[in-house]
């Protein structure tokens, strides 16, 4: 599924410091191993003027921050995927991209990584989520970020 | 043989000696042991009737002597056992050689008695010792037996009340100390359940045995277990044999009683951690499932509900992908009540008011579409209980729902909180047609539901949540109709 995954370059790319009016959308990166789940908060978003990228694993994730110009304005993790469980691909961001706020979606986290993830500040959406949900929750995280 | 010669000879003799007129009976002479062993003097003897020196008792009787009497008196010599009275009234028992002789030409009979007091009472102990040990090695046999402590006291007690020795009126009990330190009648055979508790009050004091019935100590080493209440034949009286016998049987019993509460408690623990290992595993299988579950749902759901927002609303497949998603919910919910159940999350304490948390959630029901026109009563008040308050509102919620479900149209769902000593008492009744007694036990068992949409989840979790707390939870019907859930929160 990596052919599905978008160039983040490319937005931040439009967003020149000197073009002054030109507002850049504020770029997502989506990781979840199911398509379906990727697709719906990829259309979610991007219907709302987000640039979304996507990636299907944590090694995937990793390599698209690491190789990105700028790092995404907000990652949406998965905390189980197929190569990492728990707060291991948060903690990457945190560190490589300590900028980037982070929002964990799960279908049944235990109680201790809640706890942990809610001592790093980090907010969680439980799985089903409503979209109305995600993205009030992405434009709250957005309009911290600003203010 | 002069008189003087026969007097001196007769009167030495070790046995009482008794001449009698062989047509009549008569007392014609005795000797002087005669008058030691039963008081009277020879004249007065001389006076007497047989019965009057007898225990005047079937077969010790004036007509069965007589009938003796004559038959020594035809030719054949009687030796026999008989139950004497001497001049005070005391009984004892004699050994009597009867002989015919001819004195003087008269027809006599001389009958010869020797006191066997002794003797009969060695007889006793030896009957009694051996009639002991054969129904104390009944009971231990009975104690080696798979029985339970109600089935088992049951049968010890027939042994004794029901045994050839010793003569009992069949009738008794076995008072056992609960835990409480309530005397309460474990075991019973005959007795009025009324007057057995009555009788009982005053067991440890002033209790009346030894009037007609034995009451022994059931007792392991300092603490008192109970009593063992024996009552004896009519007119059988008490004896030192049948108290220790009694006292040994008792002490036996003891033994056994302790045994086997210790492995009744044994036997709950043990289960009580098989039924912990099962909830453990049941709870990993249900976060597997529900991960597994929830993951292609919030797929599904997600990508449904994009391609609906694109449709115009008029659109009559909007209303179509608006029901999936009602059921994708409900989906999501039934996966909610089982990880409740299976997994509930670990509860935080504080302080809670009860009543307030009542309201609150009788509130919540009460907004539950179709329930519109049952009343949410709360009465009653309790000072705040350590505990979790959104595990208690799930527990309040499942049974004011079960409870308005259950209740007709228009009718009340009362809550009463009471302040009990060590407990928070909380009860929740309807005026529904209450749960039929054959199910009453089997609705704390997971998936077992009545409804026609149910998961037979709610009175588990239920269960389950009051007793992370230390609490209990039970259901009773009450006769004038109705159910009543009734939760005990224990105050710290």
């Amino acid at each position: 599924m990596v052919e599905q995954q978008r160039d983040l370059t490319v937005p931040a790319a439009r967003d020149l410091p000197d073009s002054g009016k030109k507002v850049a959308s504020p770029r997502v990166l989506v990781v979840d191993d199911e398509p379906l789940v990727r697709w719906a908060i990829a259309q979610t978003l991007t219907d709302l003027d987000y640039e979304v990228g996507e990636a299907e694993d944590a090694a995937s994730a990793k390599r698209t921050i690491l190789e990105a110009e700028q790092p995404p304005d907000l990652a949406l993790l998965d905390l189980r995927l197929p190569d990492s469980d728990g707060l291991g691909l948060a903690f990457f961001i945190r560190t490589h991209a300590p900028d980037t706020p982070i929002v964990l979606m799960t279908a049944f986290g235990t109680p201790e990584i809640l706890e942990q993830a809610a001592a790093f500040g980090i907010p969680v959406l439980n799985k089903p989520f409503d979209m109305s949900e995600l993205t009030a929750l992405v434009d709250r995280t957005f309009t911290l970020r600003t203010l | 043989m002069t008189d003087a010669k026969y007097r001196t000879i007769f009167d030495l003799a070790n046995d009482a000696m008794f001449l009698h007129d062989a047509r009549t009976g008569a007392i014609l002479d005795v000797n002087r042991k005669m008058t030691e062993l039963y008081g009277y003097s020879r004249e007065e003897a001389c006076q007497l009737a047989v019965a009057q020196l007898s225990a005047d008792d079937a077969p010790h009787t004036q007509e069965r002597a007589l009938t003796l009497l004559s038959a020594a008196a035809s030719g054949t010599p009687q030796l026999f056992e008989w139950l004497a009275k001497d001049r005070a009234g005391r009984l004892f028992w004699v050994e009597v050689s009867l002989k015919q002789v001819i004195l003087d030409g008269e027809d006599r009979l001389l009958a010869s008695v020797r006191d066997i007091t002794e003797r009969k009472h060695a007889e006793r102990a030896i009957h009694a010792s051996h009639e002991s040990q054969k129904t104390l090695n009944a009971l231990l046999r009975l104690a080696l037996a798979d029985l339970a402590l109600d089935e088992l006291l049951q049968r010890a007690l027939a042994l004794v009340l029901h045994g050839a020795w010793p003569r009992t009126r069949g009738v008794g009990g076995v008072l056992l100390v609960d835990d409480g330190g309530t005397l309460v009648l474990a075991s019973q055979i005959g007795l009025d359940p009324l007057e057995a508790s009555a009788r009982s009050v005053g067991l440890a004091g002033d209790c009346g045995c030894g009037l007609d019935y034995y009451c022994t100590p059931i007792a392991a080493g300092d603490t008192q277990l109970g009593w063992l209440k024996v009552y004896v034949a009519e007119s059988h009286r008490l004896d030192v044999y049948e108290e220790e016998f009694l006292g040994a049987f008792a002490s036996t019993l003891a033994g056994i009683i302790v045994r086997k509460r210790a492995e009744q408690q044994l036997r709950t623990a043990d289960e009580q951690l098989r039924e912990q290992a099962a909830l453990v595993r049941l709870g990993e299988m249900a976060a597997v499932v529900a991960h597994e579950v929830k993951n292609p749902l919030a797929a599904v759901r997600g990508a449904i509900q994009v391609i609906g927002g694109r449709l115009p609303p008029e659109n009559r497949d909007a209303a179509v992908i608006r029901q999936v998603i009602a059921r994708l919910d409900a989906l999501d919910e039934l996966m909610r009540d089982m990880l409740l159940f299976a997994r509930p999350p670990k509860a935080q304490f504080m302080a809670v008011d009860i009543a307030a948390l009542a309201r609150e959630t009788s509130e919540l029901v009460s907004q539950d579409a179709g329930l519109h026109e049952v009343r949410f009563e709360v009465h009653g008040a309790a000072p705040a209980v350590n505990a979790d308050p959104n595990l208690m509102k799930s527990v309040l919620f499942n049974l004011l729902l079960n409870a308005a479900h259950a209740s007709q149209r228009a009718a009340t769902v009362r809550t009463t909180i009471t302040d009990m000593d060590r407990f928070c008492c909380i009860a929740v009744a309807d005026a529904g047609p209450g749960i039929p007694p054959e199910i009453r036990e089997r609705i704390f068992v997971p998936f077992f539901t009545t409804k026609a949409r149910g998961t037979g989840l709610g009175l588990p979790t239920a269960k389950r949540l009051v007793e992370a707390h230390s609490g209990h939870i039970r259901v009773e019907c009450p006769p004038g109709g109705g159910t009543v859930v009734t939760i005990e929160l224990p105050r710290s």
